[in-house]
């Protein structure tokens, strides 16, 4: 089942008085529970095409559907409730909030969610538990290796169940034993939870996770795969 | 909300040397909030309590030429034979504690080298000092004063330095306008703390003024002091209808004389009001100024939050706690400091002498200022201190949800 769907999307950049086209036509369909790779050179639009699907930007042309619903045409406060609702995002550099531990860093996406209102100990124990990091649960992130924030990242973002999990080369910063233990969790919790995950990499050994990989260049699909 | 709470406090220690110089004109703002209000509250407080005790007790029944403001005494003008049946009202009223008559005129003090303008105030001795607290400040304490006897105002003798049971001669126009004189033995004196005393009234026997004055059974004023807890506008209700059927008669109540120490209170309170806003506004500018960094700063994690779907409200909530904490801490000290420095000035005082000496500063109290130790004007200025953080924080957090979030992620 299809649960999201990009069609013909366009995306313009204006640098100066020149226009940069960064996504040029892209349509995608995205089943559910599926761990989609996006790969490609710098500048493919991989980013461009998270944003977008993220709800973080706009295209200049083109359709996105969550379940069948077109939110091509919210305004901004739309879209915030919107990913408060249903996108998880993991981020390169993990963007852990310094000041809080990783408990309160977990809890955060329930505390802003009218949804989760409550107590929210069993929600936020039951996940790090499962990527495997409850007893660090009290550590600020500066007390974490790499590998461990984006544990927490990972948990960060699943928290609250969401529909998709969105992650921009989420190993980028993290050696190669480490990348495989983050790509082996989300796996896991893809599998677990069935969760959508899309995330872009350059990376062989995280694309070798993926069902399906999506190479993009100068903002077009080349191959699927 | 605690969970906002935690994060904000959290946040303000981030940068812990940048919140304390933020802190400082906070906390200086409503220290000194604390300690003028309290000061000036103090000083009103005690002027009115030494108008009352020293000049015109509950209410007085003057003549109708009478003026509060007129600083000329026309004897003539201003004297009156009490009636009978306003006498008897005051003996017969439950509202009245006691009364007094008291003559007074303008007069000029001789000790033979200098002279001293006056107002000689002749006085009932007895009832005078049970309406009024004058003779409990008195120097040597007296049951009596025989007619001959004077008690001179402390501040008159620092010019005339005599000795006790000197003698002083008393120069005035007396009833029929023509110039006298007449000798007193100076008894001891007056210290009440209220300058208008102190500093120019000398106390003579009413019958002495009466029979210097050639005005038998005539009186200035009749000083009036009601019962603890007895409502002044109650008693003026009946007693009006009394003083009404004497339209010579006027009331004045201690109300009416303090017209001047209100105007002057609420000039002072309005000056130093500005001072103390202009003070907390430079806090103000130093929160929104911090806020402003702190988001410079974070702008990634502001990004972050927002990607994952935080509402602008809570942005603003989190800023905005952020301004409040700070404007809270700031209080806090300020409160705590000025609480310290009020009370400590509420039991001490602060002695202005070597400042104003004996300048005339427009209140019935000496130079010795104590202020009025009030629990909730520290804790209106910790308010006062919460509302500039919150309203300071307020336009920089607005900041933090206008920016592009893909921008400020980068």
């Amino acid at each position: 089942m299809v649960n999201i769907r990009v069609e013909d999307l366009i995306k313009d950049y204006k640098v100066g008085d020149i226009t940069v086209r960064a996504l040029n036509g892209v349509s995608l369909d995205i089943k559910e529970s599926s761990f989609i790779s996006i790969a490609g050179p710098s500048g493919s639009g991989k980013t461009t095409l998270l944003n977008i699907i993220g709800c973080l930007d706009k295209s200049t042309n083109g359709d996105l559907f969550f379940n069948d619903k077109n939110i091509t045409g919210y305004d901004d406060n739309r879209l915030t409730s919107f990913r408060n609702d249903n996108i998880g995002f993991i981020f390169q550099d993990f963007n852990l909030i310094p000041v809080l531990t990783v408990y309160e860093n977990v809890e955060f996406p329930l505390c802003i969610n009218p949804k989760f209102k409550g107590n929210h100990k069993k929600n936020v124990e039951e996940i790090l538990k499962m990527v495997g990091i409850f007893e660090l649960k009290d550590r600020l992130p500066k007390e974490l290796s790499g590998g461990q924030k984006q544990r927490v990242a990972i948990a960060r973002a699943l928290i609250k169940k969401p529909l998709i999990v969105l992650a921009d080369e989420p190993t980028a910063n993290l050696d190669s034993d480490n990348a495989k233990n983050v790509m082996e969790i989300m796996k896991q919790m893809n599998r677990d939870l069935k969760t959508t995950f899309l995330f872009s990499t350059h990376d062989k050994l995280v694309m070798d996770f993926a069902e399906k990989i999506i190479h993009l260049r100068d903002g077009k699909i080349v191959e699927e795969n | 909300m605690l969970f906002w709470i935690k994060f904000a406090v959290k946040n303000v220690w981030r940068n812990k040397n940048r919140t304390i110089l933020t802190l400082v004109p906070i906390i200086f703002g409503v220290f000194l909030f604390i300690i003028s209000q309290s000061l000036l509250e103090g000083l009103n407080k005690e002027s009115i309590e030494n108008l009352i005790n020293y000049e015109t007790s509950s209410l007085k029944i003057v003549s109708k030429n009478f003026s509060i403001d007129e600083k000329r005494i026309d004897i003539n003008d201003i004297t009156f034979i009490v009636p009978e049946p306003v006498i008897d009202f005051l003996k017969n009223s439950s509202f009245v504690e006691s009364f007094t008559y008291e003559i007074f005129f303008m007069g000029n003090l001789s000790d033979g080298l200098n002279r001293f303008p006056v107002i000689v105030k002749g006085i009932d001795f007895k009832t005078y000092k049970n309406t009024y607290l004058t003779f409990h400040n008195s120097y040597p304490r007296v049951e009596n004063f025989k007619e001959g006897e004077t008690f001179i105002g402390d501040e008159i003798l620092r010019y005339l330095q005599v000795p006790p049971d000197s003698f002083f001669v008393v120069q005035s126009r007396t009833g029929s306008g023509t110039f006298d004189a007449f000798d007193v033995k100076y008894s001891g004196i007056i210290s009440t703390g209220n300058p208008k005393v102190d500093r120019n009234t000398i106390f003579i026997d009413l019958n002495q003024a009466r029979s210097f004055l050639n005005m038998p059974e005539k009186v200035s004023a009749v000083s009036i002091k009601l019962k603890k807890d007895i409502s002044l506008y109650k008693f003026l209700k009946s007693f009006k209808q009394v003083i009404s059927k004497y339209p010579q008669l006027k009331l004045v109540t201690w109300e009416d004389f303090t017209t001047e120490i209100k105007a002057i209170d609420s000039a002072k309170k309005s000056s130093s009001s500005i001072l103390i806003f202009v003070i907390l506004l430079i806090g103000a500018v130093g929160i929104a100024n911090t806020i402003f960094l702190s988001i410079y700063e974070r702008f990634k994690e502001i990004g972050t939050m927002r990607s994952i779907g935080t509402p602008n409200k809570i942005i603003l909530l989190i800023f905005t706690l952020e301004g409040a904490t700070i404007g809270f801490l700031g209080s806090l000290i300020g409160m705590f400091l000025g609480g310290l420095g009020s009370y400590y000035l509420y039991k001490v005082g602060i002695d202005f002498s070597s400042m104003i000496g004996n300048m005339d500063i427009g209140y019935p109290k000496n130079s010795l200022f104590r202020s009025d130790f009030n629990i909730f004007l520290i804790l209106k200025a910790g308010f006062l201190g919460i509302l500039f953080g919150i309203l300071a924080s307020f336009y920089p957090a607005r900041r933090a949800v206008k920016e592009n979030i893909i921008r400020i992620m980068k």
